[in-house]
């Protein structure tokens, strides 16, 4: 059963269409990251989701119902929808502690004050925040901040799970733990979580599911390897990986010899791939992930003589900026190396791991190799 | 949505401006009595029902069960009449109100067009206006109390009580002069009192309205005067109706000084040490000030032709639908003293006020009213001329 | 088809329900129903009460009826034999009192604020304060000050303090008139200059003028082209400002105005009101609005909608300071006098006339606590007790503490509605039109506000009973003249909050009312105060916006003050006006002992 549903889901602001009749659904405990650089529309979507914000059109459902339909003149205030949401800054009631931070949505439910103390407590063991019940949000670190703000929405034990970047406030070291965390949470409570951020690390490292956002629309919503190594655009290609994916501009022909291959024709050189049947003569992109390109030491096949222009050393991984001509590419090594900078050295790009986008739609083109 | 709204602030609008018209038309008021009127005055013994004779002791009794008077007075000695009457007549109390005439008139007819009738006691300056504004349309009636009948004058009984006259006069520095300066209302159009003839300002205080409708509505000895001083018949300015506007429009033309108050010009002129102290009209009553302080040194120019001043009317009358009008009938007779004066209209009994009783000695030091050479503005001329002289006045300040 | 037609209206109905059900929504369109009534409905009246016969007119005019319509009033005003002294005269001494105002507040203003915040003058942050005060005293008290020290004898026997010692006689000009009022009001006014500047001036990064320093510009240039066009902002609001409260000053004008014939546009709205010809004072009042509002408009066209106003918020940044060198110590000379002369001397002077028994005699052995706490002695002021003792006076100060309070808590908290209507709403249509049309009560100068409500509350309307002469009609002016300050505090204090906030206790499950009593309200509270306490002082110190709506029910100490002076009685009037200042600076120091800044 989908916990979230959204059909056509649209919003305008003004003249600015900021989500673009999108649909998607969440299905029971799967942990959905709506990806995207900023301005896509995706804390739009949250937001509509939470009902903080209202569509221009569409629909959405939550647990089969429907919160929100522009057909139907229905929408369900956020504080109705059973949802709990995590905001970017936190959002915790400076005025308030910790304890009353928590326990301000189970007054507002008017619990008992002892099964109000009984479920904060609880849920304070459980964020590891004993012994601050009576601490102002401003006497926190950021860290422990996000715990309450966490804490302030378990308690409730909301249907749906929504964070709105959550992390970026964090510095790295924070962000990493915090991530575990929440990992954890989702795996522990097994709640349904919609997670929006621009950083694609979160989103490879906890996404159940991505969804990629460009310009109010889904990109690409698919599981995160898939998103990873067959990004259904040159968009999410470029968005999603670092450093960023390679890209040759050419033109397809076709090889020789062997059956059909798929070469691609740039700068009087031709490319080999896996692909087949693509008719010649197609405008196209090549791309390439810098940790599937490898140094060789003897030119051949797919093999290309570049100068070292940078040489980045990141402890176990090393990244080289390299150029041929006009060409620039980054390589990812799981190495050191002690090339030198304006070095020439022969880098090999294996066809198997060549992807071909069409360059006038920007979509991948099907590999039926 | 922009439109809606649009619609809606545009509804809210046509409601407002509809919320708004009946206020217009229900400023008219009835010719004649209205019914209610007519069943208040009734029940008050007022008008064509007043009673003949005064029985203290019944009204006492009628104004108690009634509590409290509500008195406009124009000027702040309600708050010393006032606490003498409830000394007197336990029981009553009294609530009095200090208000400038004008704004009286305004609350008054404000009031009586709300059918908000708070005031019971109407003590006010500018007879014509309230004649005219009040009375003519049954807002106010008149009282006089049965007892004092044949101690006043019809002219001062009739059509409404006055109260007291008072004198606006002349006055100069008897410090540093032994005489007065001037012997004429003209002499003050000369060009040795440029600067130094001292007026209160008439677009602030209506008896100064009166004082130059008393001038203009005299033209004729104005004119007389003006010979008498500079030997020739006067030439009048164009577009000029008359020798008391000429006078006028001439001393303002010499730069008369406009006061803000009476107190203003008796000080001005009066305070001692003073080089050149200039001479002007005031309240005759700031002779009293006289007393109070020692560094004040003036008194009135009792020579000065055609007139030293101008006498003007103080009335009380009794508001439309009072809600105590026994308590306020009591208040009235009170106010208007007895054959010594009377704790009522002591605070009135002050040199240059003048009772209407013809039953009560002057003030000590006073002179008897027909004994100064004084004109009274006819409140009829007033009420036709004062606006006209009003904007004589400002069309030609400089 | 038709069924399609329907399907498409029940569409549009439903979305106009939700987008009407939000409470931001629903705020706004209550916000601009209060102002329909509070300034378009009485702006439509005057307007329309311009053109009818009143009451009264039956003097003017034989052929008045009261209630029907006529033409002449106006014709009365603009083209008859006292248009001259009635209305181009005063016109044309308002328009150069306010120009004439503004330019030099905006010269002292914009001096002091360099001084202070850009040089290294010792005791900035002391001085900085004090500057303020000029603005919390009652601006008529420098004129009362004025006439103590330099009255002559043209109007009055008691001469002033100036006269008194050195036996001349300073002349008219020095007196009465232009002169006088425009310094005066200068001095009461600088302080918005100074205050809007000086947040303006230190919330420019000092890295770009350093930056413009480091590539050779020598300081002159970059105070002309760099520093210069960052403050014109903050610099045409403070004139927009200072203009348009000067424009509606009555006090002043007045006392100082009238000794010498000197009538503005303000004393002739009050003399034609006390007159009894308030169509008069309407038509001369919708020329003040006129004035004003095309001043503003034009300053709107020269630097733009939305930066036309300046706030002071804004976290101060390091500014660089520059340098005094050998001017350090006349600079401070000038600004101390500066503060003396506008701050202390007046009030040393009030207090000093308060404390003589016989106005004008300023020896020692004419010093008497008589008008503070005498038993009421009749051969003074008619007898009337001492201002300490005095049940009239107690009255007015408690009406005028019950004024200002009600004014401060309710316009307060509809800034806060305010506050919360606009940010919620940003940059939508709505909740720009609220934040705009909020500022209207702004533009209309004081003593032209005051005739608003007088023509409309004087009678009854539909269901609303006549409410001149309450309390209620009072406070409702002021209240809705000092809406743009705390609608500004409101929505300062809203945009610190964040949206998120409320948002987390929506998402909490909280209803509106929940939400705005147990979130938003004690969050914005503290913020909204600086404004409570800024209109508290204001409505203290009002003469202009209420003189014409005050009944002697609902006196407050500004108009005894007016009262006792217009009589004559210059040491009550002193004396009440230091109460003022007492009450004023006490309200000042609970508003600092409560850690907020003051601001405009």
């Amino acid at each position: 059963m989908a916990v979230v549903e959204v059909r056509n889901l649209t919003k305008v602001f003004g003249e600015v269409l900021a989500v673009d009749g999108i649909s998607f659904a969440v299905e029971e405990s799967n942990f959905l990251i709506l990806l995207g650089p900023s301005g896509c529309g995706k804390t739009t979507i949250l937001r509509m989701i939470a009902g903080l914000e209202i569509p221009t059109s569409g629909e959405i459902y939550i647990k089969d119902r429907l919160v929100f339909s522009s057909k139907k003149g229905i929408f369900v205030p956020a504080r109705k929808r059973g949802v709990g949401l995590v905001f970017q800054s936190y959002a915790l009631w400076p005025h308030m502690t910790v304890f009353e931070n928590i326990a301000f949505g189970l007054k507002v439910k008017r619990l008992k004050p002892s099964d109000i103390k009984e479920k904060v407590e609880k849920v304070l063991d459980f964020m590891k925040l004993e012994g601050m019940t009576n601490r102002y949000p401003q006497e926190m670190s950021g860290g422990q901040q996000q715990r309450v703000a966490l804490a302030r929405m378990l308690v409730s034990a909301p249907d749906i799970f929504l964070m709105d970047e959550p992390l970026s406030n964090l510095d790295a070291k924070l962000r990493l733990e915090m991530r575990a965390d929440i990992k954890n949470l989702h795996r522990e409570t097994g709640a349904t979580t919609v997670y929006v951020t621009h950083d694609q690390v979160e989103g490879m490292t906890m996404a159940s599911e991505i969804a990629v956002l460009n310009h109010g629309i889904i990109e690409q919503l698919e599981q995160p390897k898939k998103v990873y190594h067959l990004p259904s655009s040159l968009f999410v290609a470029d968005f999603i990986g670092s450093p960023t994916i390679n890209k040759i501009e050419g033109i397809t022909a076709l090889a020789e010899e062997g059956e059909g291959i798929v070469e691609i024709e740039f700068e009087n050189m031709l490319l080999a791939t896996s692909y087949r049947q693509i008719s010649p003569g197609r405008k196209v992109m090549a791309a390439i992930r810098p940790e599937n390109i490898s140094l060789v030491t003897a030119p051949g096949k797919n093999t290309l003589q570049v100068q070292v222009n940078t040489v980045l050393p990141a402890g176990a991984e090393t990244i080289l900026q390299v150029s041929h001509s006009k060409l620039q590419f980054n390589i990812l090594l799981t190495r050191e190396t002690d090339l030198e900078v304006g070095e020439k050295i022969n880098i090999y790009l294996p066809p198997e791991k060549i992807l071909i986008f069409d360059r006038e739609s920007a979509e991948l083109l099907p590999n039926i190799s | 949505m922009k439109k809606i709204i649009f619609i809606l602030l545009s509804l809210c609008f046509l409601f407002s401006i509809i919320l708004i018209a009946p206020a217009i038309g229900q400023k008219e008021v009835a010719e004649g009595l209205s019914p209610e009127t007519v069943a208040w005055l009734k029940s008050a013994a007022l008008g064509d029902y007043a009673s003949e004779t005064f029985d203290e002791a019944a009204l006492y009794e009628a104004a108690k069960t009634e509590g409290e008077v509500s008195v406009y007075s124009y000027s702040s000695r309600v708050f010393k009449f006032g606490p003498t009457f409830e000394e007197k007549y336990p029981g009553i109390k009294v609530k009095g109100f200090d208000i400038d005439s004008p704004e009286m008139v305004t609350k008054v007819l404000a009031e009586q067009n709300a059918k908000n009738y708070m005031a019971d006691v109407i003590f006010i300056k500018d007879p014509s206006v309230v004649v005219h504004e009040l009375l003519s349309r049954g807002l106010v009636f008149n009282y006089v109390p049965p007892d004092l009948k044949g101690l006043i004058q019809k002219d001062y009984r009739e059509p409404l009580l006055v109260h007291h006259t008072s004198v606006d006069a002349l006055i100069y520095n008897n410090e540093k002069l032994s005489a007065p300066p001037i012997d004429s209302l003209w002499d003050l159009t000369k060009d040795e009192w440029r600067s130094r003839f001292l007026f209160p300002d008439p677009q602030k205080m209506s008896e100064f309205v009166e004082v130059l409708a008393a001038i203009i509505e005299n033209s004729a000895g104005m004119a007389a005067d003006y010979k008498r001083v500079f030997g020739k018949d006067i030439v009048l300015s164009p577009g000029v109706e008359n020798a008391g506007y000429e006078w006028i429009l001439r001393t303002l033309n010499n730069d008369l000084v406009i006061m803000a108050s009476t107190n203003d010009v008796s000080n001005a002129i009066g305070l001692s040490d003073q080089a050149n102290p200039p001479v002007g009209m005031t309240a005759f009553s700031r002779l009293r000030d006289k007393g109070k302080n020692p560094n004040l040194k003036f008194d009135v120019m009792y020579n000065i032709k055609p007139v030293i001043g101008v006498g003007t009317k103080v009335v009380i009358c009794i508001a439309n639908q009072a809600k105590h009008p026994n308590a306020a009938k009591l208040m009235i007779h009170w106010m208007m003293g007895d054959e010594k004066g009377g704790n009522g209209y002591a605070p009135y009994y002050v040199l240059g006020n003048f009772t209407v009783r013809n039953d009560v000695t002057p003030v000590k030091g006073s002179r008897s009213m027909e004994d100064l050479n004084l004109w009274f503005a006819d409140p009829e001329f007033v009420w036709d001329e004062g606006q006209k002289i009003l904007e004589f006045w400002v069309a030609n300040l400089k | 088809m038709v069924q399609g037609e329907k399907e498409d209206i029940r569409i549009k109905f439903s979305r106009l329900r939700n987008y009407i059900r939000q409470p931001h929504i629903i705020i706004s369109l209550v916000l601009l129903l209060l102002l329909l009534f509070i300034v378009l409905i009485p702006f439509i009246k005057m307007v329309k009460d311009s053109f009818i016969w009143h009451f009264g007119d039956t003097r003017l005019s034989r052929s008045a009826r009261p209630g029907s319509f006529t033409i002449f009033h106006w014709r009365r005003i603009l083209a008859s034999q006292i248009t001259r002294n009635v209305l181009l005269r005063p016109l044309l001494n308002s328009l150069s009192t306010a120009l004439g105002v503004s330019f030099f507040a905006l010269i002292i203003g914009a001096l002091l604020a360099w001084l202070l915040t850009r040089t290294d003058l010792p005791f900035r942050r002391l001085l900085a304060t004090l500057a303020v005060l000029p603005y919390v005293i009652p601006s008529y008290i420098h004129a009362l000050a004025w006439l103590t020290l330099f009255k002559n004898d043209r109007i009055g026997g008691a001469v002033g303090i100036f006269q008194y010692f050195f036996n001349l006689s300073p002349p008219n000009w020095l007196s009465y008139g232009y002169f006088p009022i425009v310094l005066t009001l200068s001095i009461h006014y600088f302080p918005y200059t100074f205050l809007l500047l000086s947040a303006s001036l230190s919330s420019i990064d000092s890295r770009l003028e350093e930056s413009g320093e480091i590539l050779g510009a020598t300081r002159s240039y970059i105070l002309r082209r760099i520093t210069f066009p960052l403050v014109i902002p903050a610099l045409l609001s403070s004139f927009i400002l200072t203009f348009s409260r000067a424009l509606g000053i009555f006090g002043t004008p007045y006392f100082l105005g009238s000794p010498v014939r000197f009538f503005t546009l303000s004393t002739q709205i009050y003399s034609s009101i006390t007159n009894r010809i308030p169509a008069a004072g309407y038509i001369l009042a919708l020329m003040l609005v006129a004035i004003s509002s095309t001043v503003i408009y034009i300053n709107q066209r020269i630097i733009g909608r939305r930066k036309g106003f300046v706030t002071i918020a804004g976290k101060g940044f390091r500014a660089s300071l520059t340098p005094l060198g050998r001017l350090k110590y006349p600079a401070l000379f000038l600004v101390v006098a500066l503060l003396i002369i506008s701050v202390l001397l007046p009030l040393v002077l009030l207090v000093w006339q308060t404390l003589t028994l016989y106005p004008g005699d300023y020896s020692l052995d004419n010093l008497s606590l008589l008008f503070w706490i005498g038993r009421g002695n009749t051969e003074f002021a008619e007898g009337e007790a001492g201002i300490l003792r005095n049940p009239a006076i107690i009255k007015a100060a408690w009406n005028s503490i019950k004024l200002a309070l009600t004014a401060a808590v309710l316009s307060g908290f509809i800034g806060i509605f305010i506050g919360y209507a606009v940010v919620k709403g940003r940059n939508t249509k709505l909740a720009n039109s609220v934040e705009q049309i909020f500022f209207l009560p702004y533009l209309v100068p004081g003593i032209a506000f005051g005739a608003l409500y007088l023509s409309l509350f004087t009678h009854r309307i539909g269901p609303i009973p006549a409410l001149y002469g309450t309390f209620f009609l009072v406070a409702l002016v002021c209240i809705a003249k000092n809406l743009p300050f705390t609608g500004r505090a409101g929505i300062t204090a809203m945009l610190q909050i964040g949206n998120e906030l409320e948002e987390a206790s929506e998402i909490a499950g909280a209803r509106w009312s929940t939400r705005f009593r147990r979130i938003i309200l004690p969050l914005s509270i503290r913020g909204a105060l600086a404004g409570f306490i800024l209109v508290f002082i204001t409505v203290m110190r009002e003469l202009s916006l209420i003189i014409l709506l005050v009944t002697p029910k609902t006196r407050t100490l500004t108009t005894m003050t007016f009262r006792y002076q217009e009589q004559g009685y210059t040491q009550f009037s002193s004396a009440i006006s230091v109460l003022i200042v007492l009450i004023v600076v006490v309200g000042e120091l609970i508003s600092r002992k409560m850690g907020k800044k003051s601001i405009i």
